[in-house]
């Protein structure tokens, strides 16, 4: 990993990272969870757990389910809140030398424009990510991430509320990636991350009750990478801010093929779940890559899809 | 909240099937058994692949020397292929996870209070108190369905000094019939216990754990629960393991598993 001569190093939306491993929202708490396992500052970027106006409780339990190669989470944003976070959680994540990116989510484009405000001005904060997958409840509850005329009016209210790199969270439960990305980058946006969770359901055939206390939730892990890569492949031939990919990322081989299809970094969840030191095998297997196929940095990978 | 987990490769040194379907494993992992700590619990990956996909948290029944050991009982497909495993498998484990038992250096009196599988990590606080507590008065109530589950007792009893020994069965099979919760409420309300420094620890399902929360609440004895739930990452990140305490959600990783009875809601479960 200390290899000086392979190049890792991203600059996206102006965010310069020293590598292109991200570890994705909710599956890093605020950065301490896994402080016995990882270094953060071998990772590329931090993306905090989706932070409200107000705490959150989130969801009654179960809130997981197992699943084949996956797993369900119906948590339900359950967070510290705006103020806590930025008393609380912003001084641990100030101490190491990696991007600290915030997502964020609202009930309304109010609670939205808001939080971007008050996160701009907050020392330590590298960048902003953009959870849009959450119902606009003035709307009837239809998630703002599902709909481009929505997903465009949310973005474009942000976009003027911070001067900070804005990142868009992209729901998969569309049926036309494209047009949502599309609408979401003329809106201003600086990047977009994709997927976020698939929308599933598990039932007990014994008490013919929904497994989860929410009947339904966020399908992650390997059993969606191949549908999370071709949502980022369709997206890319629709935008040209920077891509991020995520989506049942588990080892080198499953990042590299985000890079490939043209995603310039990528997210790492539900995989630290199973394997906490997942960062440093996946980053010394892209290295291991670059060197076999003799490429000096990282963009030589970037968009190497032969079709 | 801080642990000092690691990921380890620990090979499988003992297994025996004390009763069918249930697991008493010695597991050597000399890092882990020297931090490891009474009511706290690993994460065990059952193969290698995505597929059973999460690891399973397994309570630790004991630990010392170089080897910690756990009980299992054969519940699901990641169990069974658990079961399978054969002498020198490598097992990949992180841990220890959890807080663990808070034991009072005054201490004078502790009831353990186990409902079948869930007398695993009772047994490793039994051999704790046993070992370091040289005049603790140790009672152990013991509920199951029948006599055969006394095999999950045996498989510590030379490691454990126990004052009083009560096993409780549903079907009659052993001397006390019952439900472990009735026969040890019965002893308390004898005032046999309770008086002194004593202190209640129970695991077990969770309806026995509501109604050992119920008595020591009614006789006003400190008692501490060990959970069980589903986990995702065992580290307190994901948030998918929570248990409902009084004005919120506790996670049972990092905030537990052992909880004070007092603390925890016992109106919705």
């Amino acid at each position: 990993m200390t290899d000086k001569a392979i190049d890792l190093s991203v600059t996206i939306a102006g965010i310069r990272m020293k590598n292109p491993l991200m570890v994705a929202s909710g599956s890093f708490g605020y950065g301490d969870a896994y402080a016995s396992f990882i270094d953060n500052n071998i990772l590329g970027a931090i993306v905090t757990k989706g932070i409200s106006l107000k705490p959150s409780q989130g969801n009654p339990p179960p809130r997981i389910v197992e699943t084949p190669s996956g797993m369900l989470n119906a948590i339900g944003l359950q967070n510290v809140g705006l103020e806590d976070f930025i008393k609380e959680k912003m001084p641990y994540l100030r101490q190491f030398d990696t991007p600290v990116i915030v997502n964020f989510y609202g009930s309304s484009i109010a609670d939205y424009v808001k939080l971007a405000e008050r996160l701009t001005d907050v020392e330590g904060i590298t960048g902003l990510e953009a959870n849009i997958s959450c119902p606009n409840i003035k709307q009837g509850g239809i998630s703002f991430g599902t709909d481009a005329a929505m997903a465009s009016r949310v973005t474009g209210k942000i976009r003027k509320a911070t001067r900070l790199p804005l990142i868009v969270k992209l729901t998969p439960n569309v049926t036309d990636i494209g047009s949502i990305a599309r609408s979401v980058q003329d809106a201003g946006a600086d990047a977009l991350s994709l997927t976020n969770t698939f929308t599933g359901m598990v039932v007990d055939v014994d008490t013919c009750k929904p497994v989860l206390a929410n009947v339904t939730g966020g399908l992650s892990g390997p059993a969606i990478r191949p549908l999370a890569l071709r949502m980022v492949w369709e997206t890319l031939k629709r935008v040209t801010i920077p891509v991020i990919g995520l989506g049942g990322i588990m080892t080198a081989q499953d990042a590299l093929q985000f890079l490939i299809v043209g995603a310039q970094a990528f997210q790492i969840g539900t995989a630290l779940f199973v394997n906490p030191k997942a960062p440093y095998e996946i980053l010394t297997g892209i290295e291991g890559y670059l060197q076999k196929k003799n490429f000096a940095s990282l963009s030589a990978v970037v968009g190497s899809l032969k079709l | 909240m801080m642990h000092n987990a690691a990921t380890c490769s620990a090979e499988l040194v003992v297994k025996r099937e004390i009763i069918p379907g249930t697991f008493h494993c010695v597991l050597k992992a000399p890092m882990l058994a020297a931090r490891s700590r009474a009511g706290q619990f690993i994460m065990i990956q059952i193969q290698s692949g995505s597929d059973p996909f999460l690891r399973r948290p397994i309570s630790l029944c004991g630990a010392g020397g170089e080897t910690v050991e756990i009980l299992f009982q054969v519940r699901g497909r990641g169990t069974e292929i658990m079961a399978s495993w054969e002498l020198g498998h490598a097992v990949n484990v992180l841990g220890p996870f959890g807080n663990g038992f808070m034991i009072p250096v005054d201490i004078q009196t502790a009831a353990l209070v186990a409902g079948g599988i869930g007398a695993a990590p009772l047994l490793f606080l039994a051999k704790v108190l046993s070992s370091e507590f040289q005049s603790i008065k140790l009672e152990f109530f013991f509920g199951s369905k029948t006599q055969v589950q006394s095999a999950i007792l045996n498989s510590a009893s030379d490691q454990i000094q126990i004052n009083r020994y009560m096993h409780v069965t549903e079907d009659g099979s052993t001397e006390y019939k019952g439900f472990v919760t009735d026969a040890f409420e019965s002893i308390v309300n004898k005032g046999e216990i309770g008086t002194g420094r004593t202190r209640i620890y129970s695991c077990g399902p969770s309806p026995m754990l509501k109604k050992v929360a119920r008595i020591a609440a009614e006789y006003s004895i400190p008692c501490q629960v060990s959970l069980e739930a589903y986990m995702a990452c065992g580290v307190g990140a994901c948030l998918g393991c929570v248990v409902e305490v009084k004005g919120g959600f506790k996670r049972v990783c990092a905030d537990g598993p052992v909880f004070d009875s007092s603390v925890l809601d016992w109106n919705n479960d």
